[in-house]
């Protein structure tokens, strides 16, 4: 009988069991559409690692050879060594010279290529090429076509023996490319014995451990007596680490948006739970007196919070893998290269929605006991009516001023400040996410005018082939009256002798000085390189903890030296994370300036049938990519602004209907003196309104907070200074307010249809 | 001779439909002068609330007529009956139905919200004696100040007609005679109509017509020609 009560019960309230459902189900949408996204990526990554024995470690250097890979093998927590000639080649002319990554093996142990198609890589085959699959699929080549690369200056033509894909190129985007362009990236396993002779060395030794790779430095620097450039771990390897980064983000949204929609859905069951057991005061004190168990009754009403939650999450989780978690992931794996990515779910949906269904009966438990408490003949009493006095808006100068509406609402206020807490959180939760969607494109809009206003200060850039010479390059600068740009991986350091948890890595950008490449300070404001100091970004400055006037230490991945360098001031810069510095302090050092870029106020479109040019883009190419790699930003702003708009609508509607329903009796009252429903609905309409704009106003400062958050999420390779636009403040504001209002005319019908006489007799 | 203020011509309620159908009012038809004091007496469920409701512009009939001043108020849509209600009908409440956020003063003065030209709100608290509990809320009066405040907003829209449904039901009877004694006063003395809704059959005595109803039906109606006052009626 209960449970028929129960339901009977719902029906009655529905709008505010559905507003619960709802939130409960958005919460666990959230969380399992971004947990299928990083369960499922995050499976498919384990699996394809563990199958291509996916290296923990990468050293760095020249003329590797079995002696040196059996003494790194040789060492304690190693656990298998793979020796490689990794070489930056071209795809034939008829490939657009695509930039192809040519690995060459005489064995396979270590980071074997995984086959999408055709046979195992086989470091014996000396006629065939495996290459990489999204490559090939750009370009339509499959199994058994010929394929002609140009590496060191060879033409290796081959049969294609497989399709591959390795976790090293999870994010592959060519250097020249702004963004993922597959026709023109591209990476290629082959023999070793493929090469002439002369030119089989190996320069990488990668190796797989037990535990941080980084931390068995000083036992890999012994072993190899020294001799090696770099040692790097996962973290640095963009085309694995920029997809942790990403799920990584992921995984904590999945937790906030979820935290978010719960902690609403918490304050909507306290406010229902709260108003339906006093409404139903004498209904429990009957049911007391009848001799039912109080257990038995806060069981009841607990099970109207357990059903509608447990209901929510239910549908939320298979929504979320099936709806938001599969659309997640068919973007995500469009854009990342990882076999077998699919929506992956686990028991953490179910734990969590058993917290969220035990959380909010412990809501509902503590909004009935109260009632539970009262001796039931008490109970069968009405409740005496709610206390008043003067409340604190009373203090205000103007109280007497005000109009009947406004002082009817702040006492309301002041009487139902659960309702108005509820309000105020819901719109204030509503503002941040907007102002995180919205502000996430003027973070966007502001990083693209800083990025390609302030910083590329130029029209147009020429990138050089690996065999441009400085001559070459000098010359184009002169005829196109540029500037020459130099680009190396080093490692930085605050000491001189670090150790290995010391070392960050990062890029050393080398400029003329002429202001056509910028660097930015702190503040975003284009500043000077002053000679003999260099530019650190921030992040790293920040990491190794660095400041202006410091020394920094550094080493390009090439050398065994460790330089050092003045701060002359430390800088940001969106994408590239590092030293920026002159380049006649670059050669005072010793370091030949090796141009590989150009950059120039004029057109330099001719330039691009120069031999020694791979590409030139102008600032339109450059900006239109910009746009095409925000695509999946733009997915994740979309999905912002419309949990917004569902939780602004959700809490402003609910606390209306809260607030008519409690008020319900005093409508009628006003309306049997002669009140128009357009008057009554004023009074809703004009206190929504109120904890709307507070909660805005409290929203405004807070939404940079999680935005940047959002931002600082990417990792420590991407630097984006959040910035959310006066527009989109007025933006997010007028839409919290016009929800306000427009809920407000929602309840012109409910008004209309009070019934006086019913609600008057009613509530007696 | 007084003018008719108020006819209900032939006037039926039903509520509910097909089997759950239920007469309220059944053929129901009489008139009431201007400034009378009115009692509709009967049991519970005899349809005499229904009747003042309909009377209020809060509930109109299924069937028949009712008119205030000759105007229809059985054809009025929603907003002329706002404006009715707000120009024509001062109601009290059994259980006063203040609003509990406002206070005494507030309560009365809200009135001015609806009709600009309402009566000054301390005048009408002074007239029921409750000028030195003005600024007091709702739950901190007892239940005939509540009352008094429910008939200084009645009075405060300088009605033409003053409903009262059960209003002293909710009383002890020292207090229902104060408020009683009031509502004749502004018949008697201020020429306000006054109806009242009640089951005490003593009340009537005060009256100067009695619409004594049963089952929905006019049992009897009785002009007193020479009401008791207040307090010599037995509570």
């Amino acid at each position: 009988m209960l449970m028929r009560k129960m339901l009977r019960d719902m029906r009655s309230s529905f709008a505010q069991f559905f507003s619960i459902f709802i939130l409960a189900a958005v919460a666990m949408w959230c969380y399992t559409g971004f947990q299928a996204n990083v369960i499922g990526g995050g499976r498919a990554r384990e699996e394809f690692e563990k199958k291509t024995n996916f290296s923990d470690g990468w050293i760095y250097g020249a003329a590797f050879d079995e002696d040196r890979a059996e003494a790194v093998k040789a060492i304690d927590d190693v656990n298998d060594v793979q020796l490689r000639s990794e070489v930056l080649g071209k795809a034939d002319e008829k490939y657009n010279t695509a930039e192809l990554y040519c690995y060459f093996q005489d064995t396979k142990s270590v980071t074997v290529p995984f086959v999408i198609k055709g046979v195992e890589f086989d470091p014996g085959d000396e006629d065939g090429v495996w290459l990489f699959y999204r490559f090939a699929d750009a370009w339509g080549l499959s199994v058994g076509d010929s394929f002609t690369s140009h590496v060191l200056g060879q033409d290796i033509t081959k049969t294609i023996r497989g399709l591959i894909a390795t976790p090293e190129y999870e994010f592959a985007c060519a250097s020249t490319d702004a963004d993922t362009d597959f026709h023109n990236i591209g990476f290629a396993y082959m023999s070793v014995n493929v090469l002439p002779e002369e030119l089989r060395g190996f320069n990488e030794i990668i190796f797989t451990c037990k535990g941080d790779p980084l931390k068995l430095e000083d036992d890999i620097s012994s072993a190899l007596d020294g001799n090696y450039a770099f040692l790097a771990d996962r973290k640095s390897i963009d085309g694995y680490n920029r997809l942790t980064d990403e799920l990584n983000q992921h995984d904590g949204f999945s937790y906030v948006f979820s935290a978010i929609f719960v902690a609403i859905a918490l304050l909507v069951i306290i406010t229902t739970m709260k108003r339906m057991v006093a409404h139903q005061r004498t209904q429990i004190g009957t049911l007391n007196a009848l001799g039912m168990k109080k257990r038995k009754i806060m069981t009841h009403y607990i099970s109207f919070s357990v059903i509608i939650t447990a209901l929510g999450c239910l549908v939320g989780v298979i929504l979320g893998i099936f709806t938001f978690g599969k659309m997640m992931v068919d973007i995500f794996s469009d854009f990342y290269s990882v076999p077998g990515w699919g929506p992956g779910y686990d028991a953490k949906s179910v734990i969590l929605s058993l917290i969220i269904v035990l959380i909010c009966a412990l809501a509902a438990f503590l909004s009935c006991k109260t009632i539970l408490k009262i001796h039931p003949s008490e109970a069968l009493r009405p409740a005496a009516a709610k206390t008043s006095k003067p409340c604190i808006f009373e203090k205000l100068p103007f109280w007497g001023r005000l109009s009947f509406t406004a002082k009817y609402d702040l006492r309301d206020i002041a009487r139902s400040k659960l309702r108005a807490v509820m309000g105020i959180c819901g719109t204030m939760m509503g503002m941040i996410i907007m102002l995180m969607g919205i502000g996430a494109y003027d973070t966007v809009e502001y990083v693209k005018d800083w990025y390609f206003k302030d910083i590329q200060n130029y029209d147009s850039q020429v990138l050089f082939t690996d065999s441009c010479t400085p001559d070459q390059a000098f010359g184009i600068a002169d005829k196109y009256s540029g500037e020459l740009i130099s680009a190396d991986l080093i490692s930085i350091a605050a000491e001189e002798h670090p150790t290995s948890d010391d070392i960050v890595s990062c890029k050393l950008t080398v400029t003329e000085g002429k202001g056509l490449f910028c660097v930015s300070d702190t503040d975003l404001n284009v500043t000077d390189l002053e000679p003999g100091t260099v530019a650190l970004t921030m992040k790293q400055a920040r990491k190794i903890g660095l400041e202006k006037g410091d020394t920094v230490y550094w080493k390009r991945s090439s050398d065994n030296t460790w330089n050092k360098s003045r701060i002359g001031f430390i800088s940001r810069h969106p994408s590239i994370m590092g030293i920026t510095m002159l380049r006649a302090d670059y050669e005072s050092l010793g370091f030949e300036f090796k141009p590989q870029m150009l950059v120039s106020k004029q057109n330099c479109d001719s330039a691009e049938d120069l031999e020694f040019v791979s590409a030139v883009h102008s600032m339109s190419d450059l900006r239109a990519a910009f746009d095409k790699s925000m695509e999946i930003m733009d997915l994740l702003v979309y999905f912002m602004i419309f949990f917004a708009c569902l939780l602004i609508i959700v809490v402003l509607y609910n606390s209306g209907n809260l607030s008519f329903n409690e008020r319900e009796k005093e409508f009628a009252t006003l309306k049997v003196l002669g009140f128009k429903s357009g008057a009554i609905r004023k009074l809703i309409s004009v206190q929504n309104l109120w904890l709307s704009i507070i909660g805005v106003i409290i929203g405004i400062p807070l939404g940079q907070v999680p935005l940047q958050a959002m931002m600082d999420s990417n990792g420590d390779q991407i630097d984006w200074p959040c910035y959310v636009s006066p527009l989109t403040y007025f933006i997010a504001a007028a839409f919290v307010m016009a929800v306000s209002v427009i809920v407000g005319f929602m309840f012109q019908k409910r008004i209309k249809r009070i019934n006086m006489i019913e609600v008057l007799k009613g509530m007696e | 001779m007084s003018k008719t203020q108020v006819e209900f011509k032939d006037v039926v309620r039903v509520f509910g439909k097909g089997d759950g159908k239920q007469v309220a009012v059944d053929h129901v038809s009489f008139t009431i002068d201007e400034g009378e004091f009115v009692v509709i007496l009967g049991r519970s469920g005899a349809g005499k609330s229904t009747v003042l409701n309909m009377l209020g512009g809060m509930d109109t009939p299924t069937e028949g007529k009712v008119f205030v001043d000759g105007q229809e108020v059985s054809a009025m849509n929603d907003n002329q009956l706002s404006v009715y209600r707000a120009d024509t009908i001062g109601f009290i409440f059994q259980f006063y139905n203040l609003i509990p956020g406002l206070t005494a003063f507030e309560n009365v003065a809200l009135v001015k919200d609806i009709k600009k030209d309402s009566l000054d709100a301390d005048e009408m608290l002074e007239r029921v004696g409750l000028s030195d509990q003005k600024n007091k809320f709702p739950s901190q009066m007892s239940g005939g100040q509540q009352q008094r405040v429910s008939i200084a907003r009645a009075l405060a829209k300088n009605p033409k007609i003053i409903l009262g449904d059960e209003p002293t039901g909710a009383l002890d009877s020292e207090t229902g005679l104060i408020v009683l004694e009031m509502l004749q006063k502004l018949s008697t003395e201020d020429g306000n109509t006054v109806i009242l809704v009640t089951h005490n059959a003593d009340i009537a005595k005060c009256a100067n017509k009695v619409i004594h109803m049963r089952n929905g039906k006019i049992k009897s109606i009785k002009t007193n020609d020479a009401p008791l006052s207040v307090r010599e009626i037995e509570w």
